[in-house]
């Protein structure tokens, strides 16, 4: 019998084994955080990893969302690339040769875009907002930090820069899709369901978060150890003086653009055509800088890879020409078009024979030339210099201090450099109006969706565009605005569609 | 006086005669010796063990013998012949009785004496295998109680009536009627069961048989592998296992294997249908971190966890050698697999590799010789044919062949003409060559196995693609001399290593394409930029190779000890580990020598590990009129799961590839997971007097994958059976050839897991998309990686399953029908979340509610069966119908342009092609919301906006097959046909007259040429346009595409045992077997399951020898 209790023990003890596993379950299956991972705490627990994460952000914006390990999808980011493209084939600038490539013909350059067809402006909408989601990650981050080691002056650096990024993208946002939600946290059970805010809320929110910005930011370029790579209180200047002349609010566009100006130690117009978009300009306010270690890219611009020829002598193949419309508005003898155009004979239009094709060459290293992991000479280019001075010409035309007067002298500051005469001093204010929209053209052509947003803003959209021959038949002034990308509609039935769609 | 009775079993005269012609024969020399040491002489030099009461020892007396090579039989009568001894051969066992101890119990009992008089019995059950068998059960049938015996098989019973019948059972063998008589003691053998009903079947933490299971189990033994050709054991389930969908996942030998039980339970693309895997007791966890993903229609990456090959992972069942597999079985409802609880929402398949028995140890070679054969090409367009279609498509639109618009027509030779198929589609050979050992005595047996493999896919340039495989398993177990301790160990060890090249759309290649290589034998680049066409070139990837080498390890070990009589503990630790590294390189002789190309190779490592530890407790006795087992265990889970992959750039030769040392510029993306699991598990089966079985499971689980506070559930199930034959009046009532009805009932729940770590937390990382990120300005990058969402929870089947099972003949014919409702909520899903919230997915629960109903049926007849010959088929057949049931606010989910409510999760929304319009040549469609457009919108397929109005569901409407064997004298003939009904993606919807691209024969006799042509297909066009990308989105792209496949057919002949022993060999077997032999379809392609333009699926021919020693 003795034995029999002792098996009756065993049966306890197996018993006893059971319950405490099931006691012990919680602490059973707790397992180490992610090897690989950080969590939100931790990256905002010290200066360094605060500041990866808003390196984070640049690294996404100019080199895309697919890294080193899969073909380079920068370009179908719209802070590297795609904003050109679609803004310059949108408005009157380049033509499109996806005739080869493309079923559909090019439906962006004869503005035939429908919900359907339209495949690439949705990554516009949806690089924007994962950088959106990056940027509030930041500052939510930062602001829920209890970490001693997170020091005040990152703490704001940091915040800044986030902010300055956010009004960044939701600039681009509204400029191309119109009314748009406004994610301003990372809470997706708040944001799920958001509708769309309109373009003066938008503008609100970004002049708030660009004077934020401003307030905080670094004065000069210590972020970017000397490189003009890290937005500083200069950028968020320059763009808070474009938000304001975007917005009507010409005193204050003119406020912003010339405390820019006036910082001659730091900013200075390049006299020399070529240097404008070299790593060194002086004329560069904010400039992403690109890997040189992309298998594609190697060592060049998106744009540089995107609107370079296929070989260096003049006859490869070009995947975008400039349009007659543009070709024809360089006056003569303008040094940029030497610079800043190239040709091939290379035929986009097989049906046209014997035509030159003409193309951006702002950047200058592209298929050909690029090489893995060589010298980088240019960075990419987002903010510079011209844009304050023309800025400030068009605001002082439209009523802000120095009246016509400065709006002449900074046109001719532009026009010094690309080695053409000065203005009349006569114009009147229409006139003024129109050199100023044509030194814009010409200055920033293929060149951030400048023509684009500025036809539309200015009232001209229509009345350019619609008589252009690849534009017909014109569908009206719907087009201006792309739609809405058709999955968010359906993922957010508090969302609408743009007119026409 | 104890009196001993023996009971005999059919066949043991055969077994005898067998005995008899084993070995040299014995020779002994022995005068007036005991017994006992002629017994142990006889066994050394023969191997045969002795049953015997001690006291017959004695009452033997002194022995003398003199025999030289003698059979068996002459000793033992010699030896016998003037003692009070007999004896009896049963198998491998010889039992000693008094000569006076009744040898059958057929009715001569003395009627002299008190029928009703009450007696203490006790006995011992032994196999005919000569093991005791511990918890046997014993059951006096007037009163339905009784006893189970004990680990060394003994029992007794009290108060037993001489008139009595004690009914005696177990597991897997034959039951047996008993009548006790007067007698007191009992030796009794049970034999291993004929009928399928009683054979075992491995169930979730145990063993059953059909005729008392109540959960849908369906086993697929050792035999039924064999005779197929397979590389992978789970493509050997293909058409066989009602209820399991099996689709290869690519046409590479250890590519995954999508398997699906039951129908699509989830709306999620992104999840895997697999089921949980267990080999030998270890739950096999595939982890999903790898660059490549794991989905629905791809499965699981398996043990590549990392890096980038062509077959898409490996699977770690193809690790498995075919030859060890004793039999795998799928556990498919929530009665079966409620004790797996939340892993089981998708079933369970449980593989058993073979062990040792005891007996001489036998030696066992094979080798296999297959060739993997195309079975057919497509007809496309001869040079001149595809000349004349490019001329007219250039014709048609206006434009002027030149180079930019016709390199085929302006530069190409137009005299060339090449059927590229027939050039890249090889035909393959693969050899196999397998060896064991095996063996052991009743308390210790073993097994050792290996195999070499080395097999070639029928893939493009078969020379390239290969597959070498070494795989070595080990078994070996253990009882205590008392039987109450076991130890059983099993591993299995494999190394794979696959090469793999891929090209594509080689179908479609221009005939007059210039050659592949140019006069130095580089890859023509020259031919192909004075063409000056902007798309890839064809055959680079010729110059592409990917390796990837696997190990695979998994090794269990049980050690269990009965504590109590019907009371099992045991411990089971099992340990997996796969490990694989690939590397896919892009050679700078694949890349267009114009852009100064550099090498690139992605490198991949991974490592999964897991380990499982299970405390198990199995009580069973006799309690009432009845039987009750109860489970009780528990189950702790550790899988860790970590991927390297290294991107090395900028080699500037091809040469310096092997090595990420040799590499300018490297970038790393490392992946890791942990995942834990842990759970109490249970069940309680009672059968009452073999009618009523009543059995309740269930788990409570926690897994590491949820959130604090989510991380448990609770599962189980309630399951009835009845077998109504086993009721007196049920059977009077029944027609005598009615053997078996039984029905059966139940109704559980299981869940699912998410098969992705951490979703709860919030992670930064500098990756993004899977991929690294580059630093910028020097500074690290770090970025959130997924939305966070905390509030998951377990996702939940109920599952009601309800089964009639049928016999006749004595159960030579067998009918299982079950029908089934399995309906799955709180899915475990990537929530489509709109964009600007930052990421396209976060993990949750969806509210789709999704319903898959179902008819099974499996029907076994052996039709006849003579001592030469023998015929037996089996018939399956198995529909299921999916449903998305309910889905509250799918209006505000991406999935509203998708799917519908009430309609099959497959179903695809179509156009409806109305035909080729005469006029234009175009293909025209119906205009359903008469908008004026063909549209798809953003609102539900066929509604106002959108003309998608045609649905058509692509899961199978029913799957059936037929196997038949055949046997005569020692052929056995196998043959397999299975028929499936289902509509498949048409194989002609091209539009002729692309550059480079060739079309089927068929298109281009019956297009449109000129306004008024009434034809099949469109006018040839360079351009494309609206109507022709439409046409893919239409019901003109989708065609009956059922077919009837002789799937298998088997041939086996063993040499007749006198000849093989002449040889020296215990049996010598030869197979031929074939795989994919003929389909009968009217589906206009050539193999209705692969769309237009892939590689047919192989006819594979193998031959086997099997020697045995």
């Amino acid at each position: 019998m003795k034995l029999h209790g002792l098996k009756i023990n065993a049966i306890c003890l197996f018993c006893i084994l059971c319950c405490a596993l099931q006691m012990a379950c919680k602490k059973l299956i707790e397992i180490g955080e992610p090897i690989n991972t950080l969590t939100t705490t931790e990256i905002f627990s010290t200066d360094a990893t605060a500041t990866s994460a808003m390196s984070g952000v640049y690294s996404t914006m100019i080199n895309g969302f697919d890294g080193g390990l899969a073909s380079t999808s920068s370009q179908s980011v719209f802070s590297a690339g795609l904003t050109t493209k679609l803004g310059a084939v949108s408005s009157d600038e380049l033509f499109s040769s996806s005739y080869v490539s493309n079923i559909n013909g090019d439906v962006y350059g004869a503005n035939k875009l429908t919900v359907i067809n339209a495949t690439i402006s949705p990554t516009i909408w949806s690089s924007a907002y994962s950088i959106i989601y990056k940027a509030n990650s930041v500052i939510e981050g930062i602001a829920a930090s209890k970490s001693a080691s997170l020091h005040n002056n990152v703490r704001e650096e940091l915040t800044g820069e986030a902010k300055f990024i956010r009004a960044f993208c939701y600039f681009y946002l509204t400029n191309f899709f119109g009314d748009v939600p406004m994610a301003l946290t990372v809470d997706f059970n708040k944001t799920a369901n958001l509708p769309r805010m309109s373009r003066d809320q938008v503008y609100q929110q970004i002049i708030k978060d660009l004077k934020d910005a401003q307030a905080v930011l670094a004065a000069d370029n210590s972020q970017g150890k000397g490189e003009r790579t890290i937005p500083n209180k200069w950028a968020a200047t320059l763009l808070l003086a474009r938000a304001y002349l975007y917005t009507g609010d010409y005193n204050n566009a003119s406020i912003e653009a010339s405390s820019i100006i006036s910082n001659h130690a730091t900013y200075s117009l390049e006299a020399d055509l070529n240097q404008v978009f070299s790593t060194s300009s002086n004329e560069a306010v904010w400039q992403l800088k690109q890997t040189s270690e992309d298998a594609q890219l190697k060592n060049a611009t998106p744009e540089g890879l995107l609107f370079s020829a296929g070989d260096l002598n003049h006859h490869g193949y070009v995947q975008y020409g400039l349009t007659s419309q543009l070709i024809s508005a360089f006056e003569p003898n303008d040094k940029r078009w030497t610079t800043w155009v190239d040709s091939t004979d290379y035929l986009i239009d097989s049906t046209k024979p014997g035509r030159n094709t003409y193309f951006p060459h702002k950047y200058i290293i592209g298929t050909q030339n690029s090489g893995l992991g060589q010298p980088v000479p240019q960075y990419y280019m987002v903010l510079r210099l011209a844009d304050a001075y023309l800025i400030r010409a068009e605001a002082s035309v439209n009523g802000a201090s120095g009246g016509l007067g400065t709006a002449i002298s900074d046109l001719n500051s532009i026009r010094h450099r690309a080695g053409l005469p000065d203005l009349n001093t006569n114009l009147n204010q229409l006139q003024l109006k129109n050199a100023i929209a044509r030194e814009r053209q010409i200055e920033f052509f293929a060149e951030w969706g400048h023509r684009w947003f500025d036809l539309k803003r200015t009232g001209q959209a229509s009345a350019v565009l619609s008589v252009i021959p690849a534009k017909q038949p014109w569908l009206g002034d719907g087009q201006l605005l792309y739609p809405i990308p058709r999955g968010e509609i359906i993922a957010d039935h508090f969302l609408t569609q743009n007119p026409g769609y | 006086m104890k009196r001993l009775l023996l009971f005999f079993l059919a066949g043991l005269m055969c077994s005898m005669r067998l005995m008899a012609q084993q070995g040299p024969g014995i020779t002994l020399s022995v005068k007036n010796v005991p017994l006992e040491t002629v017994l142990v002489q006889i066994k050394k030099q023969t191997g045969i063990s002795f049953f015997y009461d001690k006291d017959i020892l004695s009452t033997a007396g002194k022995i003398t013998l003199q025999v030289e090579k003698a059979d068996l039989e002459t000793v033992l009568s010699q030896c016998f012949k003037n003692t009070p001894v007999s004896y009896s051969v049963v198998g491998n066992i010889i039992v000693l009785v008094k000569k006076n101890a009744k040898k059958n119990a057929d009715g001569s009992l003395k009627m002299s004496e008190n029928l009703f008089s009450q007696n203490d019995v006790h006995g011992t059950v032994y196999s005919n295998q000569g093991e005791r068998l511990n918890g046997a059960t014993v059951i006096i049938k007037r009163t339905h109680l009784g006893t189970t015996t004990r680990a060394n098989g003994e029992f007794e019973l009290r108060n037993v009536r001489t008139n009595d019948t004690l009914h005696i059972s177990y597991i897997g063998y034959a039951p047996l009627d008993v009548p006790v008589s007067l007698q007191t003691e009992f030796i009794v053998m049970l034999k291993e069961t004929k009928n399928e009903l009683d054979a075992v079947e491995v169930q979730a933490y145990g063993l059953t048989t059909k005729r008392i299971a109540i959960g849908e189990i369906s086993q697929i033994n050792a035999r039924e592998l064999e005779r197929q050709p397979v590389s992978n054991p789970l493509m050997a389930l293909k058409g066989i296992v009602p209820g399991v969908l099996i689709t290869p996942t690519s046409g590479f030998s250890n590519a995954p294997v999508r398997v699906e039980i039951r129908g699509r339970s989830s709306i999620d693309p992104t999840s895997v249908s697999d089921p949980l895997y267990i080999i030998d007791g270890v739950p096999l966890v595939q982890p999903n971190i790898g660059l490549q993903q794991s989905s629905y229609q791809n499965g699981s990456t398996g043990l590549q966890q990392a890096g980038i090959t062509f077959s898409g992972g490996q699977s770690p069942l193809s690790s498995l050698n075919l030859n060890d597999i004793e039999s795998i079985t799928v556990l498919k409802d929530a009665a079966s697999t409620a004790m797996y609880g939340s892993r089981a929402g998708n079933g369970v398949i449980i593989i058993t590799t073979k062990k040792g028995k005891p007996g001489k140890t036998l030696f066992n070679v094979s080798a296999n010789q297959a060739i993997n054969q195309v079975i057919g090409h497509y007809n496309m367009l001869n040079a001149s044919q595809y000349l004349q279609m490019r001329r007219e498509a250039l014709h048609n639109d206006g434009l002027v062949p030149s180079v930019s618009t016709a390199p085929d027509l302006v530069l190409w030779d137009p005299n060339r003409d090449i059927d590229w198929q027939k050039i890249l589609w090889k035909s393959a050979r693969s050899t196999s060559a397998n060896a064991s050992l095996s063996g052991g005595s009743e308390l210790t047996t073993f097994r050792i196995s290996g195999e070499y493999s080395k097999q070639k896919d029928v893939s493009p340039l078969a020379d390239i693609n290969s597959n070498k495989a070494a795989k070595i398993s080990f078994n070996l177990n253990h009882r205590s001399l008392d039987q109450k301790l076991s130890v059983d160990l099993a591993a299995t060890y494999s190394y794979n290593t696959a090469a793999q090249i891929m090209l594509f759309g080689i179908t479609t290649l221009s005939p007059n394409l210039p050659p592949i290589y140019d006069d130095n034998g580089n890859l023509n680049y020259a031919a192909w930029n004075a063409a000056n066409i902007g798309t890839t070139y064809p055959f680079s990837g010729l110059l592409i190779p990917s390796v990837s080498s696997s190990n695979f390890l998994n090794s269990s070990l049980k050690i269990g000890y009965q504590v109590l009589n019907g009371l099992n503990v045991s411990m089971q630790m099992g340990y997996n580990l796969g490990l694989n590294n690939n590397n896919l390189t892009t050679t700078i002789a694949s890349q267009n020598p114009l852009y100064n190309p550099t090498a690139q190779v992605f490198f991949g490592d991974s490592k999964s590990t897991g380990w499982t530890i299970i405390p198990q407790m199995d009580y069973t006795r006799i309690l009432g009129k009845g039987k009750l087992s109860v489970k009780l265990g528990g189950n702790l889970n550790n899988a860790v799961a970590k991927g390297l992959t290294t991107l090395a750039l900028g080699y500037t030769s091809d040469q310096l590839t092997r090595s990420v040392n040799n590499a300018p510029l490297v970038s790393n993306l490392q992946n890791y997971e942990q995942s834990k699991y842990v759970d109490v598990h249970g069940s309680i089966n009672y059968i009452l007097e073999n009618k009523y079985i009543i059995e309740l499971s269930g788990s409570r689980d926690g897994s590491s994958n949820f959130g604090p506070g989510r991380q448990f559930g609770t599962f189980g199930m309630a399951g009835l059976s009845w077998i109504a034959t086993e009721e007196k009046w049920v059977k009077m009532a029944l027609p005598a050839w009615f053997s078996l009805l039984k029905l059966t009932g139940s109704y559980g729940t299981t869940g699912n897991y998410p098969n992705v770590a951490y979703q709860y937390l919030s992670q930064w990382a500098n990756t993004a998309g899977g991929t690294p990120l580059y630093s910028y300005n020097g500074v690290l990058p770090q970025v959130p990686i997924h939305a966070v969402n905390q509030e998951y929870r377990w996702e939940r089947n109920k599952e009601l399953n309800a089964a009639i099972d049928v016999g006749f003949l004595d159960d030579r014919i067998n009918l299982h029908t079950s029908i089934y409702r399995k309906r799955t909520n709180n899915q475990l899903a990537q929530l489509p979340t709109p964009l600007f919230t930052g990421f396209a997915t976060v993990q949750g629960n969806s509210e789709a509610s999704v319903q898959n109903t179902g008819l099974e049926a499996s029907l076994r007849a052996g039709l006849l069966e003579y001592p030469d010959f023998s015929w037996s088929a089996r018939l399956n057949f198995s529909q299921n119908r999916n449903k998305l049931l309910a889905f509250p606010g799918i209006e505000y989910t991406s999935y509203y342009t998708t799917q519908k409510v009430g309609k099959s999760l497959n179903t695809v929304y179509l156009y409806h092609y109305k035909g080729i319009d005469p006029q234009t040549g175009q293909r025209s469609f119906e205009d359903f919301d008469k908008n004026g457009f063909i549209s798809q919108g953003n609102s539900q397929p066929g509604s106002n906006g959108d003309d998608r109005w045609v649905a058509i569901d692509l899961s199978p409407k029913f799957e059936t097959s037929l196997l038949n064997q055949f046997r005569y004298k020692n052929f056995i003939l196998d043959v397999q046909l299975t028929y499936k009904r289902f509509t498949a993606a048409s194989p002609y919807s091209q539009t002729g007259g692309l550059l480079n691209t060739n079309i089927p024969i068929d298109v281009f006799e019956d297009h449109w040429q000129k306004p008024g042509d009434i034809s099949a297909n469109p006018r040839f066009t360079t351009l494309g346009s609206g109507s022709d990308s439409n046409f893919m989105n239409s019901d003109g792209a989708y065609t009956n595409g059922s077919y009837l496949r002789l799937q298998n057919v088997a041939l086996n002949y063993s040499l007749p045992d006198k000849i093989s022993k002449k040889f020296g060999m215990q049996r010598m077997n030869f197979m031929i077997s074939m795989q994919n032999i003929l389909t009968l379809s009217d589906y206009p392609g050539i193999d209705p399951e692969l769309p237009f333009g892939n590689q047919p699926q192989p006819k594979t021919i193998n031959a086997a020898l099997t020697l045995t020693f």
